[in-house]
């Protein structure tokens, strides 16, 4: 337990970039960016429909401590996020739209390094090898209450062990609850994916529980 | 060009003599004297000129005012005596004017409109005297009276030629007949309506200049020349407590070419330390030719800087010098209106809950909290298709995907605000649904009826 607890998601490590996949991505970046105090760089390319609503992330943390950068294209997306993690110790988040490759990484992480920011990349898949500290896939689970529990998967892990984490977002703490944890070695998140969840990941997987849904309302 | 012509606006002696005379179009000037030598009139300069010249002028008195585009006023008034007296003070003047090869029409009189008439039409310099002015205008042509062409025109051809021919009609008749525009001018050139001389205000630009004793081209020598400027400029801003919000830098090159570059600042700043790291990404796009010989930077835009006493609080809630550094420096690069912050807004429609305001102009201010939740982003309202009748839908697809709900939490209905017509809002009242899906996306769906425009499901934002 006490492995798991220094694992705790929390603890982005400053002064490194990390990354972060899956459905509720959006919901990681926010509850780290609520774990952390000082400014908040939100970088986000113009050509993406989805914007920020402010009155959502004040759940997470206050819209004041936030600056959205809305760059053109890529190759600005990147050089801002430089800018922003070499500036000041910050939280910089960025939907770059593809995984930065190795090199850009490596840039980024040396930025991050110089500033002791957080740096934390919004990515659509976890297909990528980079120099990325940590990878992240966060899964939004369904759960009958009306608090929305998530699971966090430790992907990668350049200084310890994977793992993953059922949390909960404590609103009036504005804080982390791990419901239930578990650590382990390299792999382990792997096998947490075989675990019967239900979870159903892919647009063909719907279809069949659609099915299954239709049998059993015939039924 | 005037009055569809290409014309001569300004001429010298030597023309004028030839019966050349302004106004005149270039083509009869040319007919005249086909080695007429022309260039085009640059009022631009010509007014930067006079500034300059009124600068000069503030030698002799403080009150000096530009008058049109091709005269100076001067209100001596009190200051004659320092120079032995009007006429030696204007004799002096004159000389020195014509030292620097400025051919002067001067006069002086009691009033601005007298000396202004006197300066452009008489064909001497005059002093009047103390009280004299009237008489030495009234047998000026009516055009001295600074009044249109059009009313000029008029009164000559009603025989009045002479200033001193209107001044003797009745001054009812006059405003009847050309309306109070004239009177006005009359009174003011006889000294019965005050007329004062506005004086230009000096500022002194903020802008310091080095020149190089040996041209210079790499990029560190240019940054060591430019703090050394900063440091400068920074001084005098201090001075007068004020920081820089516009900067902009030029370079001279050894064959006298200029180049330029610019930056903008999110706050006003005097630091030259933060100020020269914005020109470092900047300084690269100067091209230094065959070197730079000097250089001048010029603080175009400036606000009040007071130096602030950092209490507790205030330092908890100002952003630290460090971000607003940042937001400088890509606002630099990308443009300040895609560096933004939220700002809160008094509605209850969700996408008009909040601004975004620049950050560089604005501040910081605190989000009320929401309740009932709102979705970490929102989008474009995109229609979703359900399969069932169900409310919320058990089954849809969206972005080409189908969903599963689990669960989900609603109804919670939102009306359009009625004095505001959003074009996205005329689908009518909407029932928001946070939904839960299988897939693992928490979405926030409407169901909007009732308006001029068809309802349906849509989408409308995510949930982390």
């Amino acid at each position: 337990m006490e492995l798991t607890n220094r694992l705790k998601p929390q603890d982005l490590r400053a002064g490194r970039v990390h990354e972060v996949c899956g459905t509720s991505a959006l919901g990681f970046a926010a509850m780290a960016a609520g774990q952390r105090a000082g400014p908040v760089i939100w970088i986000e390319k113009e050509s993406m429909p989805e914007r920020l609503c402010p009155n959502g992330l004040a759940a997470f943390f206050e819209p004041d401590r936030l600056v959205v950068v809305r760059p053109t294209d890529g190759k600005e997306a990147l050089w801002c996020m430089e800018e922003s993690l070499r500036a000041a110790p910050s939280m910089v988040v960025a939907t770059l739209g593809t995984a930065a490759n190795l090199t850009e990484s490596r840039r980024l992480q040396l930025a991050a390094e110089a500033g002791q920011s957080v740096g934390l990349c919004l990515i659509p898949d976890a297909a990528t090898s980079n120099a990325a500290e940590t990878r992240w896939r966060s899964t939004a689970l369904p759960c009958a209450s009306q608090k929305s529990a998530h699971q966090w998967e430790l992907l990668k892990n350049k200084k310890g062990i994977l793992g993953h984490w059922k949390v909960r977002w404590n609103e009036a703490a504005r804080d982390l609850t791990v419901v239930s944890a578990s650590g382990g070695r390299a792999g382990a998140a792997q096998q947490s994916l075989d675990q019967p969840q239900d979870t159903i990941r892919s647009g063909r997987d719907a279809q069949k529980r659609l099915a299954a849904l239709l049998d059993q309302r015939g039924g | 060009m005037r009055k569809s012509a290409l014309r001569l606006c300004s001429i010298n002696a030597a023309a004028e003599t030839q019966g050349l005379r302004c106004g005149m179009a270039l083509a009869d000037a040319r007919a005249m004297f086909p080695s007429l030598m022309t260039e085009e009139e640059q009022p631009k300069r010509d007014a930067a000129f006079l500034r300059a010249l009124t600068r000069w002028g503030m030698a002799y008195t403080p009150w000096v005012a530009v008058d049109g585009g091709d005269g100076l006023t001067l209100d001596i008034t009190g200051c004659d005596h320092l120079f032995g007296g009007e006429a030696q003070m204007a004799r002096v003047m004159a000389a020195r004017l014509h030292a620097m090869h400025l051919t002067v029409r001067w006069s002086l009189a009691d009033t601005k409109g007298a000396a202004w008439a006197l300066a452009r039409f008489a064909p001497e310099p005059v002093i009047a005297p103390m009280g004299g002015a009237k008489d030495a205008i009234s047998s000026l042509p009516v055009s001295a009276l600074r009044i249109d062409e059009a009313t000029a025109t008029t009164l000559s051809r009603l025989g009045l030629r002479e200033i001193g021919d209107v001044a003797g009609m009745s001054r009812g008749g006059l405003v009847r007949r050309f309306g109070p525009e004239l009177m006005r001018r009359l009174d003011q050139i006889m000294g019965v309506e005050a007329e004062p001389v506005a004086p230009v205000q000096l500022t002194t630009p903020y802008a310091v200049r080095l020149a190089l004793p040996d041209p210079i081209g790499k990029t560190e020598d240019v940054m060591a020349a430019l703090h050394r400027l900063l440091e400068r400029l920074c001084e005098r801003l201090e001075r007068d407590q004020r920081g820089a919000m516009r900067l902009s830098l030029a370079i001279q090159r050894t064959d006298h070419s200029e180049d330029g570059i610019g930056i903008g600042l999110a706050r006003p700043t005097r630091d030259p330390g933060r100020i020269l790291r914005l020109f470092e990404s900047r300084v690269d796009k100067l091209d230094a030719g065959f070197g730079i010989d000097a250089m001048r930077l010029h603080a175009s835009a400036t606000e009040p800087l007071v130096p602030e006493q950092s209490t507790v609080q205030s330092h908890a809630k100002r952003e630290s010098n460090a971000v607003t550094d940042l937001i400088g420096r890509l606002g630099n690069r990308i443009g300040f209106d895609r560096v933004t912050r939220f700002l809160p807004a008094e509605s209850h429609i969700p996408e008009r809950a909040f601004t975004v305001a620049p950050a560089a102009y604005s501040a910081a201010a605190d989000f009320p909290h929401s309740k009932p939740e709102r979705p970490l982003v929102l989008f474009q309202p995109e229609p979703i298709v359900p399969n069932d009748e169900t409310i919320p839908p058990a089954l849809f697809r969206w972005r080409g995907t189908v969903f599963v709900t689990e669960h989900s939490i609603g109804p919670e209905r939102i009306a359009p605000e009625w004095w505001w017509d959003d074009p996205n809002w005329r689908s009518g009242v909407r029932d928001y649904w946070r939904v839960q899906t299988l897939e693992g996306r928490r979405l926030w769906l409407f169901h909007a009826k009732g308006g001029e425009m068809r309802g349906g499901w849509f989408a409308h934002g995510m949930f982390g």
